[in-house]
């Protein structure tokens, strides 16, 4: 949308546009990957060391950054 | 695409009304935040959500909220009056509830939505099929002339 790429909540009254979830591209990368399915802090670390080439350290805190990010918008259910 | 600052996305109107539509078009329901003034006291701006259901051609009864495509822009009032054009379409003439001037027309293929309901801020639902609904919503354009004054008043009781 508006060449940005969202996450549209499905709700209980459909569609809820009051919460629309802007993805940046690396934020992308790991919910194509990641979405649907199981996955721990340091699978998306991995991810992100393999597909940018960074630090295990700053992969790390990026991954706990992006899993924040999730369960703070409630798309993440921890298990 | 605008940023407050408060990590608040806020996305051109057209563009975050022709996703809505498309939604709407294949069946789903949709679930946003009503902005302006235009359909006061019934949606209060920036307060209260309207569920809507995509139109599916039916006939649609005096009352009914609608959204739908008017001069390039999506525009979501109530229907005050139903008539049938010489050609046998039918066209829906509206208003919205919080004005006293200015009405629309709308013929069924500019038709996006339909209303279901209203949420307040509390998630508190409304139905706009129920019984209560229907009762103010006729009373509210019973009241059209009067309008002004009960506008007036409400503002300041009702915000």
């Amino acid at each position: 949308m508006a060449g940005q790429h969202v996450v549209i909540i499905q709700g209980r009254n459909g569609e809820d546009m009051t919460k629309i979830i802007s993805l940046n591209e690396s934020s992308l990368y790991l919910w194509n990957i990641m979405s649907g399915r199981e996955f721990t802090p340091e699978d998306v670390s991995a991810a992100l060391v393999e597909k940018y080439g960074i630090s295990e350290d700053l992969a790390a805190h990026d991954a706990e950054a992006w899993c924040g990010k999730l369960k703070e918008c409630k798309l993440l259910a921890e298990q | 695409m605008g940023n407050n600052g408060s990590g608040t996305l806020v996305l051109p109107n057209d563009i975050f009304f022709s996703h809505v539509s498309e939604s709407l078009a294949e069946g789903k329901t949709v679930t946003f935040i009503v902005k302006g003034y235009s359909m006061y006291p019934f949606f209060r701006n920036g307060k209260d959500r309207v569920c809507m259901a995509g139109y599916d051609g039916r006939e649609l009864r005096k009352g009914e909220v609608i959204l739908f495509r008017y001069r390039g822009k999506y525009v979501m009032h109530r229907i005050y009056g139903v008539e049938t054009d010489p050609g046998g379409t039918t066209v829906y003439r509206t208003v919205g509830d919080g004005n006293v001037r200015g009405r629309e027309t709308a013929v069924p293929c500019e038709i996006a939505g339909v209303a279901l309901k209203r949420l307040t801020p509390s998630m508190k639902e409304w139905s706009c099929s129920s019984w209560s609904w229907r009762f103010l919503s006729a009373l509210w354009m019973r009241l059209y002339c009067v309008r002004r004054w009960c506008l007036a008043v409400l503002r300041r009781i009702y915000r």
